[in-house]
């Protein structure tokens, strides 16, 4: 056989070795088509015009708004839940899903009679069994549920419109607590209720003004709500979180941007409407385009706070704590961590959220410039000898970052000896649940965040509370001050909390169960179209419509 | 040949078991607990402590891996902690975005570099070359990031040719679906492009000084003929790796790309896990993708006999 | 990449007997000589950064943020009040030190292992899977973990990187040595020793140098 043939009989060879493992290719990438096609399903075309698109400020991934404690999965809650309370813009608890309710026997029982007509999604009435078992399961997860399950004797329902809830002694939150605005006690049909409080309800029937669309969920990219057509609601004007809430827009879409210059690109350019947490520093950006509106919707705001760890020194000793509070410039870390001097006041020196009932900032007044020289003094006397101390840095939270790092400084600046642990958020939450010596595990000293009408009351402000053991990590313990909180609660009326308010505050600045470092408020920016967003604290699609 | 490719094959499921149990442990020693994440600001740790029992993580690591093992073996990836749904249909939702944005960012790449590469090692050492060697360093030193700002301002701010961000399947609606993958793979595509430029070039620099090249030159064949058919298929064996390396990473996610243009691919969910320590889903998020690695690069390695019949298997 | 252009920078500087010499060579190929001038200037700044510039990269001063280049920040600072200049040639020298680390450690570790899996046929097959599962692995997870083990940050970011690296080189390579390997010298019979060595230089020694 000459050279030529023998050539060309390889290339053919090759040729058709070739041809064999492009068609064992293509077969393979035909047979995956189907699979993955049969993952996409096709979602119906809706109209722009009556689509709210919102870019949300995290990622849904629990839907049961009971379980956790996940701000996303509130708000979700407040799509497709109705409550029996709501609070209004002074903060009262009025009826939303209740009629009306009678205070029996001196305070110790509570007759609360439902509204006529309301109905979950699937068609169903609510009745009061459906809400007597979804109290029971918020009650036994919720910080501010649990306190109420302490006085609460029973709950029971009388028919399928009344139910009572009968209190072992005289306590003045229950309304309060109906009303709760985070983390409310959303009513669920009876047989999801009952499901285990340990365990997520993955069932998502409610009574609210809109409808979870789970066909069109994609985990990590998109959320879809419908409006409820025979949702009822109330004839008041929405205040707040209270009145009517009267769905607008045919869909809500949430969308979830990790990247915030995508967002306000996309913002920009009206792919999106609503944009829920633009970052602080590009609110006067926003503010200046024709095309966007800032709106104010949440006039209390956002308390930053400086956690000591009350167990180990030199933070267990309250003068340590005080020097602290003297190493704090609010204006600083405001600066930092917010930038525009129009949401945040130069200082608060309020535990429970300046600019609410309960903003009081008595006992402040020494900590409201910084003082080196005394915060210096009081560690000496409390023993600090130069000793490092360890500060947990969040680096993946780019506020709480921000206010760690302005800690670092100020305290390095006193000469105190910093060890900054720099790790993620997981992390940073499962150390500082870790109660063992800072050096073996444990901290000093980290920054959190909390806010809303529920920092504003006394026994609900869970970074307050000072049961020791039972309290948020840190366990500021004071018995003192939980005894003070115990009697503000029990009282009803305005005139007879005051001055227990009064010295708890007092008490509070000198015990210091926490540092706040400023209070500042988040806008959301909406395209001009977008009209009736409503001032509810946190953003509620309620009101909202596109014209 | 195909008792090689059989071989191959079995071959995986070792590799998937070891990478099973390196992932595995890796997570377990992981700082960060889903639980306390879970639990939320006001847990305590008993709160803390029962969620890590409802999850099965008090239970000692052998019998959570042979646990989920034996999930395995029935083709169940386990659920989502968060979601609570399960970890393949999570997978299988990223897959279309994912496979678009990699295969038009792979070929936008080699149609633009192959080329390219080729004219850089023919006029070796003229301006033409080093004009493309310099654009080459340009584009995978500026981060994609920024590319991608710059065309999102260009082209959509500004031109309002594009859209900004987003995905669309392109069931639902082929024109938006390659309208919104435009500006996301010339971003991503750039870096790709100069990488394999600067292979082809070195490659064909080198086989381009080679005896048989003057030899076909001297023949009297057509500088097209010898440069693409005798010299590039000769040179190809590192650029097909390089190809092959690329599309395998843009597979396994690329989540700058995919977080500025708000693309929901494999690799974003694979950091969101991550951070969140949701170990179902990252458990099965690499399995998946070392298996893809594993095709892939016996793809690869079956072109290379193709291309150089020398190797063989 | 780089390290054929410093090669070649090398080889001009070598071969050069005058300077008007070393200048014409330099004019010829301006770009390797660019590119280490640039890289030179690079390491020069982060190495004196302390004597370039008065400020800690560190230090915030809350009141100067988000500030556009002027005469005292010649970079602008940043959203907390630190210069940009200055935390630039710091920066520097952490990204040299990482950068220089993890391109040597996953060189050699790659070609090391792709020239051994290019040359032995069984080694070829074990490694390889090993290298096709170890690039499965994501760098911020290894990253996470790696935080566990108490090294300093440094070293944690530099294995981080390596670890995912090496299989693309050693891929990269392993491809190179089996073209190369099946070529006609190396398949005559010579010593083991003399082949492999051989099949190294053929990956990695530049163009110019082996004329």
């Amino acid at each position: 056989m000459n050279k030529t043939s023998a050539g060309t009989e390889a290339f053919h060879g090759r040729k058709n070795k070739m041809m064999r493992i492009l068609r064992v290719a293509t077969l393979s990438l035909a047979m995956m088509g189907p699979l993955v096609a049969s993952a996409q399903t096709q979602p119906p075309a809706a109209t722009r015009a009556n689509t709210l698109r919102v870019v949300v400020h995290a990622n849904l991934q629990i839907l049961d708004p009971v379980w956790t404690t996940a701000f996303i999965s509130g708000r979700h809650g407040y799509l497709i839940y109705d409550t029996l309370y709501a609070m209004n813009s002074r903060f009262e608890p009025l009826p939303q899903m209740a009629q009306g309710h009678e205070i029996l026997e001196g305070g110790l029982l509570y007759r609360i009679r439902l509204r006529e007509g309301l109905r979950f999604h699937d068609g169903s009435a609510v009745r009061a069994q459906d809400v007597v078992a979804s109290l029971r399961r918020w009650m036994s997860r919720d910080v501010m549920g649990q306190q109420m399950a302490a006085v609460t004797d029973t709950i029971t329902a009388v028919n399928d419109q009344t139910f009572e809830i009968r209190l072992k002694e005289r306590w003045g939150m229950v309304l309060d607590a109906l009303a709760k605005p985070s983390n409310p006690p959303f009513i669920m049909p009876e047989r999801i209720a009952q499901t285990p409080a340990t365990t997520q309800v993955t069932e998502t029937i409610g009574s609210g003004p809109f409808i979870f669309v789970r066909d069109e969920w994609r985990p990590g990219n998109r959320v879809v709500y419908r409006r409820n057509p025979d949702y009822a609601p109330r004839s008041e004007p929405a205040d707040y979180l209270s009145g009517g809430k009267r769905a607008l827009v045919e869909r809500v879409e949430w969308l979830y941007m990790p990247d915030h210059n995508t967002a306000l690109a996309a913002l920009n350019a009206g792919e999106i409407d609503y944009f829920e947490a633009p970052p602080l520093d590009f609110i006067n950006v926003l503010a200046r385009n024709r095309n966007i509106r800032i709106v104010n919707i949440d006039a209390i705001g956002t308390s930053g706070l400086i956690r000591p760890n009350h167990l180990y020194p030199p933070f267990n000793d309250p003068r340590a704590r005080q020097a602290l509070a003297h190493l704090v410039r609010q204006e600083d870390y405001m600066r930092v961590v917010v930038g525009n001097p129009q949401l945040y006041k130069p200082f608060c020196g309020s535990f429970f959220m300046c600019g609410s009932a309960n903003g009081t900032e008595v006992g402040s007044e020494p900590f409201r410039e910084p003082n080196v020289e005394r915060a210096r003094q009081l560690l000496r006397e409390a023993g600090y000898n130069g000793e490092p101390i360890v500060v947990l840095q969040p680096t993946d939270r780019a506020q709480y970052n921000a206010a760690t790092m302005v800690l670092i400084q100020a305290l390095r600046r006193a000469g105190v000896n910093v060890d900054v642990q720099a790790m993620d958020w997981s992390t940073l939450l499962s150390r500082r649940a870790n109660r063992n010596d800072p050096y073996q595990g444990g901290y000093h000293l980290f920054v959190t965040t909390h806010g809303g009408p529920t920092t504003a009351l006394p026994p609900s402000n869970t970074w307050f509370n000072t049961r020791c053991e039972r309290a948020n990590p840190g366990w500021a313990c004071d018995a003192e001050l939980d005894r003070m909180v115990g009697e503000w609660a029990r009282e009803a009326s305005p005139e007879a909390r005051a001055p227990i308010l009064e010295r708890i505050h007092r008490r509070a600045w000198e015990v210091i169960p926490y540092v706040p470092y400023g209070q500042y408020t988040q806008p959301v920016a909406v395209r001009s179209n977008v009209h009736g967003v409503l001032e509810a604290g946190i953003p509620v699609y309620w009101n909202i419509e596109k014209r | 040949m195909w008792y090689y490719v059989t071989k191959r094959i079995l071959a995986t499921l070792p590799v998937m078991g070891v990478v099973a149990v390196i992932v595995f442990l890796l997570l377990r020693l992981s700082p960060g607990d889903p639980a306390a994440i879970i639990a939320g600001d006001d847990a305590t740790s008993e709160d803390i402590a029962k969620i890590r029992e409802h999850l099965g993580l008090d239970r000692p690591l052998l019998t959570q891996f042979v646990r989920w093992l034996g999930q395995l073996a029935t083709g169940d990836f386990g659920n989502s902690i968060y979601l609570e749904r399960p970890v393949l249909g999570l997978i299988m939702e990223r897959v279309e975005p994912t496979l678009a944005l990699s295969v038009t960012t792979i070929i936008f790449a080699v149609v633009l570099a192959v080329p390219i590469g080729v004219l850089a090692a023919w006029r070796a050492g003229t301006w033409i070359d080093q004009t493309i060697m310099a654009l080459s360093v340009l584009a995978f030193s500026v981060p994609v990031f920024l590319i991608g700002y710059g065309l999102v301002i260009g082209f959509s701010l500004t031109l309002e040719l594009l859209p900004v961000q987003g995905f669309v399947s392109l069931a639902e609606d082929p024109g938006a679906f390659f309208r919104h993958l435009v500006l996301p793979t010339v971003a991503l595509g750039l870096v790709y492009t100069a990488l394999i430029a600067r292979i082809t070039r070195a490659t064909m620099l080198e086989t381009l000084n080679e005896d048989f090249i003057r030899t076909a030159r001297a023949k009297g064949l057509g500088e097209p003929r010898v440069l693409i058919l005798h010299a590039l298929k000769n040179a190809s064996v590192p650029i097909v790796t390089t190809i092959g390396t690329g599309l395998a990473l843009l597979i396994g996610g690329v989540v700058v790309t995919e977080s500025v243009f708000a693309v929901p691919g494999i690799g974003r969910l694979t950091i969101d896990a991550v951070m969140q320590r949701d170990y179902p889903v990252i458990q099965g998020v690499i399995l998946v993708v070392a298996g893809v690695y594993v095709l892939v690069n016996l793809l690869i390695d079956l072109t290379y006999s193709l291309l150089d019949p020398r190797i063989r298997y | 990449m780089a390290s054929t252009d410093i090669t070649a920078a090398a080889a001009i500087v070598l071969r050069s007997r005058t300077a008007t010499g070393l200048l014409r060579r330099a004019a010829r190929r301006p770009l390797p000589v660019l590119g280490s001038a640039l890289l030179i200037v690079l390491i020069l700044s982060a190495l004196l950064a302390p004597w370039l510039t008065p400020y800690d990269p560190f230090e915030m001063n809350v009141v100067d943020r988000l500030l556009p280049p002027n005469e005292t920040y010649w970079f602008g600072t940043d959203a907390y009040g630190r210069d940009i200049f200055t935390r630039t040639l710091y920066g520097g020298r952490v990204s040299l030190v990482i950068g220089a680390a993890v391109a040597v450690a996953s060189t050699v570790v790659g070609l090391l292992i792709g020239v051994i899996a290019g040359y032995f046929r069984t080694a070829d097959a074990i490694l390889m899977r090993v290298m096709d599962g170890l690039m499965a692995i994501p760098g911020i997870l290894l990253a996470i973990a790696l935080m566990s083990l108490t090294l300093a940050s440094v070293w944690i970011v530099i294995m981080a990187i390596t670890i995912p690296e090496v299989p693309r080189v050693a891929r990269l390579v392993r491809s190179v040595v089996l073209s190369c390997a099946s070529r006609s010298i190396s398949r005559q019979r010579v010593p083991w020793v003399r082949g492999f060595r051989g099949s190294c230089c053929a990956t990695y020694c530049p163009t110019p140098l082996r004329r």
